[in-house]
């Protein structure tokens, strides 16, 4: 490799760490990489711990299962990855010194792979503390996460590159039928799949799907990870652990051995990257030079909001561009959907525990923003680089923070009803009534959500990067948010329990009950809008927030 | 007349149906400075970078230094240099790390005395350990230019160079410029500020939507269309915005 690369590499992997220690000098940054450390390391304990004890471990799924379920997963991820623009990305500073520099194409892609390996690491590292323990032998199926990982990445790339070479050397018309032969496959698959799934349980219908005949044709050659992962008995584990090693090896000689120009298309995919960040997160422009989008036949236009002190604008102009960003609400409602199926999928089956039923329901809906977050960040989150802007309005600090904070509340609490209303038909188990009640309750709770994820954002900001990281002290401020939000959402809970009990008392009124319910929960959120305003206004844009 | 360092004959660019670039051929000779100028969309960046072997054309050919950059993309990189419009460095790299592994890549052996030198033309001295983080935008585009300038390369690309940069940081990068095509480096730079390169270019090359309508002289260009003025941003309303017939190719 030349010797610059090797220097680069080298170089990057020491500015991080110099980037992290020169962080840990201020008081946010010590907090959050602090947090962050705890937080890792207690939950590491637990996994450990969890995995090395016979008697925690439980619901450890027949090897049998394991050998089909892990190369599906690593199927779907590896073309999920590939299809979403991180194949060939390479960073604008890679692009700007890199592709005019005299490095062979080979050079240029070894590099690649290379510096990308200490993020397959760490996400194997993380993601083998969840999963181990569901494995005969945690030792091999730590090594068969990693090795996925690398595997993962290495076969996207190649799958990208794949795509280049049949745009650059297949004429137009040519393209167009292998890309319908390719989509008539896939659904050829799926099709094949959906029918070899047996009537059941949810269980018995996921194994049947994984082990139809499509599903294990497609994921064969993830199947040495899938063993490796089953390994019963050390000799096996060494023998798949080698055949995944040499898989490795054989895809990461495949996308060498490509001879197409892929330059132009990195380009594109970074250039596509920095566009959809530029939109979803904040105001820089991206690059101007290529064809400008096409115009959408249909642009929404959210309704006017009357809140006081001329906040309406603000939230007008956040809602309207969450109408016109679809893909931020993709992901979203796709989660949506798994959460539903992955939760409540089976409940139906368990038809004698209607009442428990429904409490879990209506406490996983109304939770969600404590577990997960507002996964739409319309908000100031978004307008990190245009807090110079919303300074410059005539408004005040509380007026602005309720105009940035009511669509983010307003879209998560329609997304929670949502969620609500897919468990209710999935399960059967909610009234109406239950459900007009969290109906009212639905926007207290995640407005006091968005105030606190704000005002946390506001105190500690972070910015997430082109490749989609968010610095190391982002888990340190998740876990940070999660405890002050569970503390909000109890005081919320506690003033409209108390509010709810006394109404009830005094009037006898369910209805009136929830009402005072809401309305005793609404009420603390004022003051949390307030000292979101307040942190705005004490923000300093000079020193505060992070450099792009 | 000296040897064109860079040469592109009938290069084109095409995005499916969508043409960037249609049939330009020009040359620009060694020691000139020649300005690529153009309305948005016209396709200079995308002939910068065809130039510099990003972009694969779809016709044509692209010389520098008398190679090939599709053929011998490694040979003729070797000898070119782009400094792309947005300044992106590595933002956990200080200045100098900047120039070390440029040296590097390029295979530039004695590089610390040449770019403490660059460091002191562009008045970056003081920054050399800063993080590029640390750095405003203008001074990122000085590091960028430093690093293009690090391995003496025969052919300099230039996307938009003045963008970002104050009057004091305009007329440092007209020296450096200058002393590099004095020093015979074929010199390409892209810009919508025509005032401001009008003194600096001893030719240009005027597109619009990915045609070349003139390459020529500074001379030639005031002769051939003495009628729409004397300025070249009368030129170039007279060109870009009227029924300006197609120029014949010339080097500038």
């Amino acid at each position: 490799m030349n010797p610059g690369l090797r220097l680069l590499a080298a170089r990057l992997a020491r500015g991080r760490v110099r980037l992290v220690t020169r962080r840990m000098r201020t008081v946010r940054g010590a907090i959050g990489i602090g947090a962050t450390a705890l937080f890792l390391l207690g939950f590491a304990a637990l996994q450990v711990y969890g995995a090395s004890h016979a008697d925690v471990r439980s619901g450890v799924p027949a090897p049998e299962t394991l050998r089909t379920l892990v190369p599906a997963l690593v199927t779907v991820l590896t073309l999920i990855a590939a299809v979403s623009e991180r194949g060939l990305y390479f960073t604008p500073p890679e692009t700007g010194f890199l592709f005019p520099a005299p490095i062979g194409r080979r050079e240029l892609l070894f590099y690649n792979l290379l510096t990308r390996l200490g993020v397959q690491v760490l996400s194997g590292l993380w993601v083998s503390l969840f999963t181990v323990r569901y494995a005969p032998l945690p030792a091999a199926a730590f090594a068969a996460v990693m090795l996925g990982f690398v595997f993962m990445y290495v076969a996207a790339q190649a799958l990208s590159l794949g795509a280049a070479a049949l745009e650059a050397y297949l004429a137009p018309a040519v393209r167009q039928l292998v890309r319908a032969g390719v989509i008539a496959l896939v659904l050829l698959a799926a099709a094949s799949a959906a029918m070899s799934a047996a009537p059941g349980t949810a269980r018995e219908r996921i194994r049947a799907l994984l082990e139809s005949p499509a599903v294990r044709a497609v994921s064969l050659p993830a199947r040495p990870l899938g063993e490796l992962y089953a390994a019963t008995s050390g000799a096996a584990a060494l023998g798949w652990g080698v055949a995944s090693v040499a898989l490795v090896l054989a895809t990461v000689g495949l996308v060498l051995s490509f001879d197409v120009a892929f330059t132009e298309r990195s380009l594109a995919v970074g250039q596509r990257v920095q566009r959809r960040l530029s939109r979803v997160l904040s105001s820089r422009a991206g690059d101007g030079e290529g064809a400008p989008r096409p115009a959408p036949r249909f642009r929404a236009r959210a309704p006017r909001v009357p809140l006081p002190g001329r906040a309406g604008p603000l939230a007008w102009r956040q809602a309207t561009e969450l109408l016109r960003t679809p893909r931020a609400l993709i992901g979203p409602l796709l989660f949506g959907v798994v959460w539903l199926v992955a939760m409540f999928g089976g409940m139906r089956a368990a038809d004698g525990e209607m009442d428990a039923g429904r409490t879990s329901v209506l406490a996983s809906a109304l939770l969600m923003p404590v577990i997960f977050g507002n996964p739409i960040p319309f908000d100031f989150r978004r307008d990190l680089d245009r807090l110079a802007y919303l300074r410059s309005l005539p408004l005040r600090p509380t007026a602005v923070a309720a105009g940035q904070l009511f669509p983010a509340a307003v879209f998560f609490a329609a997304f929670e009803m949502l969620v609500l209303l897919g468990a209710s038909r999935l399960t059967g188990t909610i009234p109406a009534a239950w459900i007009a009640t969290a109906a009212v309750l639905v926007l207290p709770v995640s407005w006091g959500a968005a105030a606190v994820e704000n005002l946390l954002f506001l105190l500690l900001p972070y910015r997430v990067g082109p490749d989609g990281r968010a610095g190391a002290q982002f888990l340190g401020k998740a876990l940070l948010l999660m405890v002050l939000k569970v503390v909000t959402l109890g005081v919320l809970a506690a003033a409209g329990f108390a509010a709810w009990w006394g109404m009830a008392m005094l009037t006898g009124s369910p209805a009136a009950a929830v009402g005072a319910a809401a309305l005793a929960m609404l009420v603390p959120c004022i003051p949390l809008t307030w000292l979101v305003g307040r942190t705005f206004a004490r923000f300093d844009l000079t020193a505060d927030a992070p450099a792009p | 007349m000296t040897e064109p360092v860079i040469e592109l004959a009938g290069l084109g660019k095409h995005y499916g149906d969508r043409v960037a670039v249609d049939g330009v051929t020009f040359s620009v000779p060694a020691g000139r400075i020649v300005g690529l100028v153009g309305p948005n969309g016209a396709g200079k960046t995308t002939t910068l970078r065809a130039i510099a072997g990003i972009h694969a054309p779809s016709a044509g050919t692209v010389r520098v230094a008398g190679h090939d950059v599709v053929r011998e993309p490694v040979q003729a990189k070797r000898r070119l240099a782009l400094v792309p419009d947005e300044p992106a460095l590595f933002s956990s790299l200080t200045v100098w790390e900047h120039l070390e592994f440029t040296a590097r890549i390029y295979g530039v052996r004695e590089w610390r005395a040449p770019a403490a030198a660059l460091l002191e033309e562009l008045e970056l001295a003081e920054r050399r350990d800063s993080l590029a983080d640390e750095l405003s935008r203008g001074m990122r585009q000085k590091v960028a230019v430093a690093c293009a300038l690090l391995h003496e390369p025969a052919a300099l690309l230039f996307d938009e160079p003045l963008t970002g940069l104050d009057p004091r940081g305009i007329r440092t990068l007209y020296a450096v410029i200058r002393r590099r095509a004095a020093a015979g480096a074929a010199v390409l730079l892209s810009s919508h500020l025509l005032g401001q390169i009008e003194g600096l270019c001893t030719g240009f090359a005027v597109m619009r939507q990915g045609r070349l309508l003139f390459a020529g002289t500074h001379d030639e260009l005031r002769e051939r269309y003495a009628d729409a003025g004397g300025s070249l941003e009368e030129v170039f309303f007279h060109l870009t915005e009227g029924d300006a017939p197609r120029a014949a190719a010339a080097a500038p």
